[in-house]
């Protein structure tokens, strides 16, 4: 299937200019590059392909790519070159999305049927990169629908239907639904001995456009998803629930002139998340949020590329809602945190200067201004990309600075909903980086590609909390001051072998980086949690004829770094510990071999695909978290290690497509 | 390069990778250090636990063999340092403590204890409050269960706040265990204050933690109030034995107030009542 993209039409004239034809196909790669540092996930690509519990996801395809990972099977989020997933920019439609994360990656929080394509910048970023300091992903909605059409996905863990329609030639709909029903039949696998977890979601997509006229067109986004995780152990007195929402609203003007084009829109992007704990007569629940409303544009004058950002924020930290304990502490209703409504504005431009002979400068700068009650700073962030091309060789130098307002603080170790986000204050000022990073890629033969990459970063304020969930009860907790804010280095390289070819596509990248952060209570620079050490992974996906297709992947990563427990000792017939420096050790290594197989019927306009995958097919069991428990049979310690859950785990699902 | 030279730099590569971090490393071993927990009550006498902290392994390990027998612990209140006596008790874990029956705790006095066992130091110092009197202690019935009951602690807050609280349970035969959730900071003067009465969560007992009261179990049921730093102790205690260590929350580290040790020493301004579950 072959898609093309009209990118302007000069509507005086009968000359048809063409800026650029995208064509997405099912054969071949679905992940493609398409820059220096920029890489495309066609949707449609993924249909055919690996699938994990059913779905098509474009977050676990791009985890195959060097570079990206997910800190263990319990993490979601994408940590970029040891950067925190919250130093991942999600946005869609061009609208960032607090909290784009399903639980244990089971399933991605964007609907990849509903897109066309995701564009994920990895290093290298224009001006246009929002005030992150890690990577780009952008889900981009279908900028137009030819016919009807629709994708019906039946699977074991869940199910969806995306619809995609137009009337009277100017209006198209996309609508799209999920629903997961993971504890129905999944439950007695995700159960342990000494805990339990329950999960499920659901979600809602609508992208509705308006074409005014072969110029002008209109266009609403609509998304919101609901997560709901259950977990029950039996060393803790208390069961727990997270419930997290997503909610993300946008209208949007484009146009494409003669000499122009720009996109304008209005949005709201708002996360609510709230961390019960019961037992019988006591609850806790800690609800936090952020929303924001705003404005931005794009503007693209040929070689120069201007945008302009404008956001005012609601956050409200972590408060306590309890009932069933003293009523002094608290007060009515708990304790009300501090409520924080910061503006954040930027503009920027990028200028794509044409060198002599193969060598093109793309220079930019961002100028953003940020301003939360008394703390206001201002953030020049310059950035300059040199590229050489030259036959089948590309080789991309960057520099840039980049700025963060909003940290993502918690109690969890790898970045699940009970993080909360607090905005940039005088306490707990703004993050920044600046670095380099150096890609380089050659075709070496025919569908054969060779890339290697290396970064360097220097990080400055990197949150991290170290506050504990009983001292939100005080009425004078400040959160702010749990913050710890590290300095350090990022750094890193890899390098990988990439095959595309109609029927076989294949990756295999090595990979190794380091980070070091200087934390305000300890002398010694250790490093970060998100230490992404070795990655080794391998991805095949192969085509074999009409009706079958096969994948599989192979990740291996150096284990998620912890804080090591140094002592452990006895207090009141409990077993306390007593950490050492904190990130100093690692989990054992992870690795996991996921298999796929594909079976696609056409008839006439309609495909039926039928998936089978095994998750971790070898069943090795990657450890998650690990502490130690007193065994109550004879006095003694013991380690006790918490899994994935993720070992030979099946997956059935039906998708029809037409 | 050519593409054999990329696939054979790839897989050395690889190899590497896997022979490097096949086993992350392990954290560096710490040397025991003395772990204390002890307390003098208001008009009460001396307590104290003296072990010795484990730097784990993998394997496990006995922690009945922490607990030091021939350690010399003293109490000074001042004015005079009482040397305590080590004994086995069945009460604890592991079933020995050291005691004296010669100095009562008086409020408002200063208490410094010290430990010793070859090179294992420890040393610490506490103030003890005024204690508060106890109001009440109500029990109520639990709908559809015969045998357990919910129970409540009221008190009027001192005058002298922010006063700080941790209830401790003892049922008979047993050591005072801190209650679940049990720490309190009241902050207005005057104010009748209600908390909800949990039983210790122990963790050498097997089964799911109850947190309700049985009928017929007696009970003594102290409300001590503590020094600031105390109270601070054991919220994060009971923190990190509430949510410590699970998925969800990651580490709850507990802080010490021992010199040279782990743990905590207590001088308590104690109220106490003496109940049997209706």
């Amino acid at each position: 299937m072959l898609a093309g993209t009209l990118s302007a039409v000069s509507p005086d004239s009968m000359a048809i200019e063409l800026r650029g034809v995208e064509a997405v196909g099912d054969a071949g790669a679905s992940v493609r590059a398409v820059g220096p540092g920029r890489l495309r996930v066609s949707t449609s690509g993924l249909q055919r392909q690996m699938r994990r519990f059913g779905e098509a996801d474009v977050v676990e395809r791009l985890k195959q790519e060097p570079g990206i990972g997910s800190m263990g099977d319990f993490g979601s989020g994408l940590a970029v070159d040891g950067a925190e997933p919250s130093q991942t920019v999600y946005r869609l439609a061009n609208v960032p999305v607090f909290f784009p994360y399903r639980f244990g990656g089971i399933f991605s929080v964007f609907n990849s049927a509903h897109f066309a394509a995701a564009d994920f910048e990895r290093g290298i970023h224009s001006s246009s990169m929002p005030s992150r300091l890690g990577a780009r992903l952008d889900f981009r909605p279908y900028e137009r629908v030819d016919d009807l059409a629709a994708t019906v996905n039946v699977g074991i863990l869940g199910s969806g239907l995306t619809l995609r329609a137009k009337a009277f030639d100017r209006v198209s709909a996309v609508v799209s639904g999920r629903v997961s029903y993971i504890d129905e039949l999944y439950g007695p696998l995700l159960e342990g001995n000494e805990s339990n977890i329950r999960y499920r979601f659901s979600d809602f997509n609508v992208t509705l456009g308006y074409r005014v006229d072969s110029i002008n067109a209109l266009s609403v986004n609509g998304f919101v998803s609901g997560d709901r995780l259950g977990y029950d152990d039996r060393h803790y007195a208390m069961d727990m629930v997270m419930h997290w929402r997503n909610l993300v609203f946008s209208a949007e003007w484009s146009r494409r002139g003669r000499t122009a084009a720009m996109k304008h829109r209005a949005f709201y992007t708002g996360f609510t998340n709230r961390l019960s704990a019961d037992m019988p007569q006591l609850s806790v629940a800690l609800p936090a949020a952020i929303g924001a409303v705003g404005l931005s544009g794009e503007i693209d004058f040929g070689r120069v590329h201007c945008g302009y950002e404008l956001q005012f924020y609601e956050a409200s930290e972590p408060e306590v809602d309890m009932s069933g304990y003293g009523d002094l502490n608290s007060g009515p209703g708990g304790r009300h945190a501090a409520r924080f409504r910061p503006f954040e504005t930027r503009i920027y431009c990028d200028y794509d200067i044409p060198l002599t002979g193969a060598f093109t400068l793309t220079a930019g700068l961002s100028a953003g201004y940020y301003m939360n009650g008394r703390y206001r700073t201002v953030a020049p962030d310059p950035r300059v990309t040199l590229t050489h091309r030259r036959g089948g060789q590309t080789i991309s130098l960057h520099a840039g600075v980049y700025h963060q307002y909003l940290h993502q603080a918690g109690f969890s170790e790898v970045g699940l909903a009970s993080d909360f986000w607090i905005c940039a204050t005088r306490k707990t000022p703004a993050q920044s980086a600046a670095g380099f990073t150096v890609e380089y890629a050659r075709e070496v033969m025919a569908g054969l590609t060779f890339s290697a990459s290396a970064y360097w970063r220097r990080m400055r304020r990197q949150a991290e909390y170290d506050g504990i969930l009983l001292d939100l009860v005080d009425q004078d907790y400040d959160v702010g001051s749990h913050i710890l804010q590290a300095s350090g280095h990022n750094w890193g390289a890899d390098m990988a072998l990439r095959f595309s070819a109609a029927s076989f596509s294949g990756l295999a990248s090595v990979g190794y980086g380091g980070t070091l952060r200087h934390f305000p209570d300890c002398r010694d620079a250790l490093p970060a949690r998100t230490d992404p050490g070795w990655s080794v992974k391998v991805n095949a996906e192969w085509n074999i004829d009409r009706n079958w297709s096969v994948g599989g992947n192979f990740a291996f990563n150096t284990g998620r770094r912890y804080t090591p427990t140094r002592s452990i000792y006895l207090i009141a017939d409990n077993l306390i510990c007593d950490y050492g420096p904190r990130n100093s050790a690692t989990m054992p290594a992870y690795h996991r071999l996921d298999l796929s197989a594909s079976y696609i019927l056409s008839r006439g306009r309609f495909r039926h695909i039928f998936n089978c995958s095994l998750i971790n097919a070898y069943g090795h069991r990657n450890v998650e978290m690990q502490t130690f428990v007193i065994n109550t049979d004879n006095g003694a310690y013991r380690l006790r290690r918490i899994y994935s859950m993720y070992r030979f785990l099946p997956s059935l699902s039906y998708t029809l497509k037409f | 390069m050519k593409t054999p030279d990329l696939v054979q730099t790839l897989f050395v590569a690889a190899l590497l990778a896997v022979q490097l971090t096949a086993c992350g490393p392990e954290p560096d071993a710490e040397m025991s250090r003395p772990v204390i927990e002890g307390w003098i009550d208001s008009d009460g006498y001396p307590v104290v636990t003296f072990t010795a902290s484990v730097s784990p392994s993998g394997s496990g390990g006995k922690l009945s063999q922490q607990v030091i027998r021939w350690g010399r612990v003293t109490v000074s209140d001042g004015e005079c340092t009482e040397v305590l006596t080590g004994g086995p008790s069945d009460e604890y874990f592991p079933p020995y403590r050291y005691y004296s029956f010669e100095m009562k705790g008086v409020p408002g006095r200063t208490y410094r204890l010290t430990a010793d066992y070859g090179d294992l130091h420890a040393e610490a110092t506490c103030v003890m409050p005024v204690p508060t009197e106890i109001g009440s202690v109500d029990f109520s019935p639990i709908e559809g269960n015969d045998t357990l009951r919910s129970a409540s602690l009221t008190f009027v807050a001192p005058d002298d706040c922010p006063a700080y609280y941790q209830i401790f349970i003892r049922e008979a035969g047993k050591r005072p265990l801190p209650t679940m959730m049990g720490t309190f900071r009241a902050d207005e003067p005057g104010a009748t204050v209600t908390l909800p009465l949990y039983m210790p969560k122990s963790g050498l007992l097997d089964g799911p933690y109850v947190p309700q009261f049985v009928a017929g179990d007696q009970l003594q049921i102290m409300l001590c109030r503590v020094t600031g730093p105390v109270y601070d102790f054991w919220r994060a205690y009971d923190s990190a034995i509430s949510f410590g260590g699970g998925m969800l929350m990651g580490d709850s580290p507990v802080p010490t107030l021992i010199d040279g040790g782990y743990g905590v020493w207590s001088a308590r301004g104690v109220s106490s009542v003496y109940v049997t579950v209706p």
